[in-house]
């Protein structure tokens, strides 16, 4: 169980998190929503560890997680980046078993992993390419591949969609449901608030640093909120061929 | 590690050995590769084995050339290794310590201690402060061109052009103020050259390549993750701050020993690592070792070439390296502009 108390982040005179509680549990997939300088990175970035809270605390399973060694950290949660461009040209094999980094479970484990992963993502024709060559929405099939063979049962996805085409869009987040069908708990932030609904058993609507709403899709998504929140008229509607999600379309009321 | 990784190993290992016994064995008193092993026989095990090698051949391969070549080899090792750790740890192929002005740091802090008289330190004494003008280098060039977790490219050979601009000018200034017999000239900072070996340099720069070699390859798993981008590494549990402190220290402790030694030599730790890259990829377990193997073998293949191509004179071992060094660095630059859009 991954949870934030009280958690605030502040930058110079601003508060990029202001006061932030919310706990995310196993089994469920959570999306992060909210307009630009919310604060859903910044609160993705103290949840994984990279940055620590200038008041308040993170915990898994209710241990602080400032007072957890960084390998056994990347053995509890794991983080897609938004995009990666290592220099030099790895192959995808070789990125994907770098996620095999935190544990020391010998190298027959290692490859298994490393199989299941590439299986799972469906990117088995990819694994002998190079990295850099690939497109931006394979670069992402393998992160989240990597992700996978870390095998951790906290997932953070820091946008990971924001470079890529629908159908690339879907597969990404697809395998993240699955993860979280699996009974990992998977952390989403997303621009996208129809993936989010789509997608995701809870969305939590931040705001200037704070939650705004927390709760399912259809309880938590509508019209008045986020044309206030994104500042242009937006109305929501239910979904024509997916009763009971939410469909969110930006058009003049 | 793979097969192809090992062949690569073995074959510069072979390498290396050829070019070392190549070393001994070609100049003015040429020795036959057979009695270069007769007489390393002979002064390390006191057996002769009765090979017509004459005293004079014996005098010049002891008191010359041996410390000349091993003195190539452990500054080619050093720059290269070097090179390849500060390339993995910067995530970008163009950080040579001699490009992003660390070489020239170290020769600062070296002619500075010479000029300046210090040697509190004895033998030891101008390797410090080589390497302390070395690691003031490398930090003003990292701490300029790291942000957010990356260094960026141009800010960093920018930074390299800056800090070897000044470093020249400190050096042309402590050498225009010191006495003829206190320091060799200004060329020899700026060139290089291990043409003023012996055995005390040897041992000076011994300690100091031996701890590199045993220090950066430990580290080869923490580097790989360093490419994908210090975020990523330390969400791989790599203890990151650490791990870039350390791996700076140690490589401008290395490549300040090398340059205490032997001036400064551009290209190598540039062009080996990338030739390695290109035949077993960028992996550190097997570049690092390769980069120390194939630095060396090159380092003291080019001062062999340095004293017998213009025989009687000799062409200073920097311009060699540069002249071979420098075609490869401006095909590097094209290659890396057209498989990603260039450096901007």
């Amino acid at each position: 169980m991954l949870a934030a108390s009280n958690v605030t982040v502040r930058i110079g005179q601003r508060d990029l998190v202001d006061g932030v509680s919310v706990t995310f549990r196993p089994g469920q997939l959570t999306a992060v929503v909210g307009p630009n300088g919310a604060g859903k990175s910044t609160l993705l970035a103290v949840l994984a560890g990279d940055l620590t809270p200038t008041a308040g605390t993170v915990t898994i399973a209710h241990r602080a997680i400032c007072e957890i060694a960084p390998k056994r950290l990347a053995q509890l949660r794991s983080v897609v980046p938004q995009h990666t461009a290592p220099m030099f040209s790895f192959s995808v094999r070789q990125i994907i078993t770098m996620g095999r980094h935190p544990w020391s479970t010998g190298a027959d484990d290692d490859v298994a992993f490393v199989d299941a992963a590439i299986n799972h993502c469906g990117i088995a024709a990819l694994a002998d390419r190079s990295f850099p060559t690939l497109s931006g929405g394979e670069q992402a099939l393998v992160n989240l591949a990597r992700v996978m063979a870390q095998n951790t049962d906290i997932v953070l996805l820091d946008e990971p969609t924001a470079a890529l085409d629908v159908g690339h869009q879907e597969l990404v987040l697809t395998l993240a449901s699955r993860l979280a069908r699996a009974g990992r708990t998977v952390i989403v932030v997303v621009h996208d608030v129809n993936l989010a609904c789509r997608f995701a058993d809870r969305i939590v609507v931040m705001a200037n640093g704070r939650v705004e709403r927390d709760g399912t899709p259809v309880d938590v998504i509508d019209g008045e909120l986020l044309s206030r929140l994104y500042r242009t008229p937006i109305c929501v509607v239910d979904h024509p061929f997916s009763p009971g999600v939410p469909l969110v379309l930006p058009a003049p009321i | 590690m793979t097969a192809r990784g090992r062949t690569l190993l073995s074959a510069l290992t072979v390498l290396l050995i050829a070019a070392f016994v190549l070393g001994l064995g070609r100049g003015a008193v040429p020795i036959s590769p057979l009695d270069v092993l007769a007489i390393l026989t002979k002064r390390l095990s006191g057996r002769n084995f009765g090979v017509g090698f004459t005293e004079q051949q014996d005098a010049v391969l002891w008191t010359i050339r041996l410390p000349r070549v091993l003195l190539a080899l452990g500054v080619g090792a050093a720059l290269g290794l070097s090179g390849a750790a500060l390339q993995g740890v910067f995530r970008n192929p163009l950080a040579d310590p001699g490009l992003i002005g660390v070489s020239s740091g170290a020769a600062v802090g070296a002619v500075g201690s010479i000029v300046l008289g210090f040697h509190a330190l004895g033998l030891w004494s101008v390797p410090t402060a080589a390497f302390l003008g070395a690691l003031t280098a490398a930090a003003v060039v990292f701490r300029a061109a790291h942000r957010d977790g990356r260094v960026e490219v141009v800010t960093l050979v920018l930074c390299g052009v800056g800090v070897n601009a000044l470093c020249g000018a400190a050096i042309g200034l402590l050498t225009s103020i010191a006495d003829d017999d206190k320091l060799r000239n200004v060329s020899f900072w700026q060139l290089g050259s291990v043409g003023g070996a012996t055995w005390e340099l040897v041992r000076a720069l011994l300690p100091f390549v031996v701890l590199a070699l045993l220090a950066l390859p430990r580290l080869a798993d923490e580097l790989d993750l360093f490419v994908l981008g210090e975020r990523e590494a330390r969400h791989l549990g790599v203890r990151v701050e650490r791990t870039r402190l350390f791996v700076i220290v140690i490589a401008s402790l290395a490549a300040g020993a090398a340059v205490a030694v032997a001036g400064i030599l551009g290209f190598v730790g540039l062009i080996v690592p990338h030739l390695i890259r290109l035949i077993n990829g960028p992996g550190h377990r097997v570049l690092l070792p390769a980069s120390a193997l194939g630095g060396a073998a090159v380092l003291t293949l080019a001062d062999l070439a340095a004293r017998t191509v213009t025989v009687p004179r000799e062409v200073p071992l920097g311009v060699m390296t540069a002249l071979l060094g420098a075609p490869v660095f401006l095909v590097l630059l094209r290659r890396t502009r057209q498989t990603s859009g260039g450096f901007a």
